[in-house]
């Protein structure tokens, strides 16, 4: 059904001799949606293509952005191989999709020694009505650039779809980027996020994102540490009410040596909400000296919410510090009881612990946002 | 009037508070004071409203309203603080939020914080908490007696009828305890009343109680006026044991 709808929407395609199709829509037995409701989505009514603008007049003159049809006349080597090596070693079938389909999207480019100080924001504009999106935005930070942007999708004119998203970041040596995600989406969105990321020596990608899920939410990090010393830092706030569900899958890969990893996820769940994680450090025999640290937290506060947490290491050297852990719990009574004594009521008491439960993460993100979190 | 009759309280089935009973009066200061596992301690939660205790009997009422049945934010409504012995330290909000939360909702108003500032500066400055202390996340990463100060604080701005005092007096070095001291003691007037819970006798050179209640087993087996809580630094509370 669903990839009916899509061979219907790109008729000139010819789909079935595509990677997308070959790795074919996902079931159960597919790891990264064991999870996940697929009912819903293969039912999903699709009648166009979503179309997804950013405004670029105000950013700085320094950066050079353009739609993906300019940025291939000129940077279509780097974007063709860029292409090549996700769709090589991809198997998840909405990103294959996404690569196949995908006709708009963004390409930033930072130069080298380019500093800009002030957070970019990237505000895209969603419209369509039971659409598909394609949101696509690439960046490449050149040698010892250094910048961070603002990611606050807007769905004024957005009527239901699926949102099949990919943000794609290239680091160039001692590059540093910060990238803040903060989506907020409508109800009937279904959502699907590939973040990738390869990292070069000495470059340092902080992400974090910041989310209130949906009734479908999926996001995928895929991040190789391709030269030593690079370094990312991965971290996420969720706050889930009603039924909504989150799914976080994170890949981080150690390829080389001395290089550092961080992924810290946050998640709390009201009402029937759910998340699930999936985080996994990988370390190839030649990433000696990696520290790669991964750590996943979860408030329970309805008493139908639900979480699921596995964090994984696969580690082939032997000379690396890492770590991995999970915890899932309830609020703590006596914090509840010390706003009650003040006269605070329990509900705004767990709003406000739940609150502070995530302030970790979205006090740092909030250093390079451009808006109020 | 704060009436305390024949309260019991057990936890998992132990007796905690056995048929206690007190009663204070306006502009009165009662110190309760014994040895560790009296019940003290229980005491002020359960006044306070803490639902891990069982109260299997009797009545506690303020100024004639039964307080029992009340959630912990409804007491507090009527006038009732608790400072805690173990404060809680709460990342992710501030002390000035989480008094002005506390503030608005105990007098029923939304004050902004321009208008909250006016009422808590001069109580900063009485008990001589800086400014920055405002800023930092609820008692987090406090000493002791800063924690302890910030109660105090707390019990100022927020003015109940009644404070009940969980050995506020702990953790504090001398000059914390006397600006604890002074706080109290600004605290009190004539519609006011405290109940002062602690062990040692040091603290009430700062404050001045009109009554002196030692606890064992979960009930007074000694009252008397201030100079009981010397008396009582001199032969310790096995005396009260054996005459009880």
């Amino acid at each position: 059904m669903f990839q009916k709808q899509i061979e219907a929407l790109y008729p000139e395609k010819n789909l079935h001799h595509t990677k997308a199709w070959k790795i074919g829509f996902p079931d159960r037995k597919v790891e990264a949606y064991r999870k996940i409701s697929l009912k819903e989505i293969s039912s999903l009514d699709l009648l166009e293509k979503g179309r997804e603008v950013l405004d670029l007049s105000h950013l700085p003159r320094e950066i050079i952005a353009l739609p993906m049809s300019e940025a291939k006349k000129t940077y279509g080597l780097f974007l063709e191989n860029r292409k090549k090596e996700r769709v090589l070693k991809e198997r998840d079938f909405f990103l294959a999709l996404h690569e196949e389909v995908f006709e708009n999207g963004y390409f930033f480019y930072i130069p080298a020694n380019v500093v800009v100080e002030e957070p970019i924001s990237l505000k895209m504009n969603y419209t369509g009505k039971h659409a598909y999106f394609l949101p696509h935005i690439e960046i490449f930070a050149g040698r010892n650039a250094n910048v961070s942007f603002a990611f606050e999708p807007v769905y004024k004119e957005f009527q239901k779809g699926l949102i099949s998203q990919l943000i794609d970041i290239y680091l160039d040596k001692e590059a540093s980027v910060n990238f803040v995600d903060s989506t907020t989406l409508p109800e009937d969105a279904f959502y699907i996020q590939h973040v990738r990321a390869t990292l070069k020596r000495k470059s340092r990608l902080n992400y974090w994102s910041l989310s209130k899920g949906s009734h479908f939410f999926k996001q995928s990090f895929k991040v190789e540490l391709l030269e030593e010393e690079s370094e990312v830092c991965l971290k996420g706030a969720t706050y889930l009410e009603e039924k909504n569900v989150s799914h976080t899958e994170v890949l981080v890969e150690h390829r080389a040596p001395h290089a550092k990893s961080n992924q810290h996820f946050k998640a709390v769940m009201n009402d029937q909400s759910s998340s699930t994680f999936e985080g996994k450090i990988y370390v190839i025999p030649e990433a000696q000296k990696t520290e790669a640290y991964q750590l996943n937290n979860n408030l329970l506060l309805g008493s139908k919410s639900f979480a699921f947490s596995k964090p994984n290491l696969e580690i082939f050297a032997d000379d690396v510090k890492a770590s991995h852990g999970a915890t899932v719990s309830n609020l703590s009574e006596e914090e509840l009881f010390y706003f009650q004594a003040r006269g605070i009521s329990k509900k705004v008491a767990s709003e406000t612990l739940a609150k502070g439960f995530l302030d970790e993460i979205i006090k740092d993100a909030s250093l390079c946002s451009t808006t109020q979190m | 009037m704060l009436e305390i009759k024949e309260l019991t309280v057990q936890i998992e089935g132990k007796k905690i508070l056995n048929n206690f009973s007190l009663c204070v009066k306006p502009f009165e200061i009662h110190a309760i004071m014994g040895p560790n596992g009296a019940g003290k301690s229980t005491l002020a939660k359960v006044l306070a409203g803490h639902p891990f205790y069982e109260v299997i009997g009797g009545t506690v009422s303020l100024d004639g309203v039964e307080i029992l049945e009340l959630d912990p934010e409804e007491r507090a409504k009527l006038g009732l603080f608790m400072s805690f012995q173990y404060p809680l330290e709460i990342r992710g909000i501030s002390n000035f939020e989480f008094l002005k939360h506390a503030y608005n909702s105990i007098y029923d108003v939304k004050l902004e914080n321009e208008e909250f500032k006016k009422i808590i500066d001069p109580v900063m400055e009485k008990m001589r908490i800086k400014p920055h202390f405002l800023d930092r996340d609820l008692n987090d990463g406090f000493s002791g007696g800063e924690k302890k100060r910030n109660e105090i604080l707390q019990m100022l701005v927020l003015q109940p009828k009644v404070a009940i005092l969980d050995e506020t007096d702990s953790g504090l070095d001398i000059d914390a305890l006397k600006i604890v001291g002074e706080g109290v003691n600004h605290f009190m007037n004539k519609e006011k009343m405290i109940v002062l819970i602690t062990h040692y006798q040091r603290l009430l050179n700062h404050i001045k109680p009109d009554f002196v209640h030692v606890m064992m087993d979960g009930k007074i087996v000694e009252s008397g006026g201030k100079e009981l809580a010397l008396e009582l630094e001199e032969r310790g509370y096995e005396a009260c044991s054996k005459s009880k």
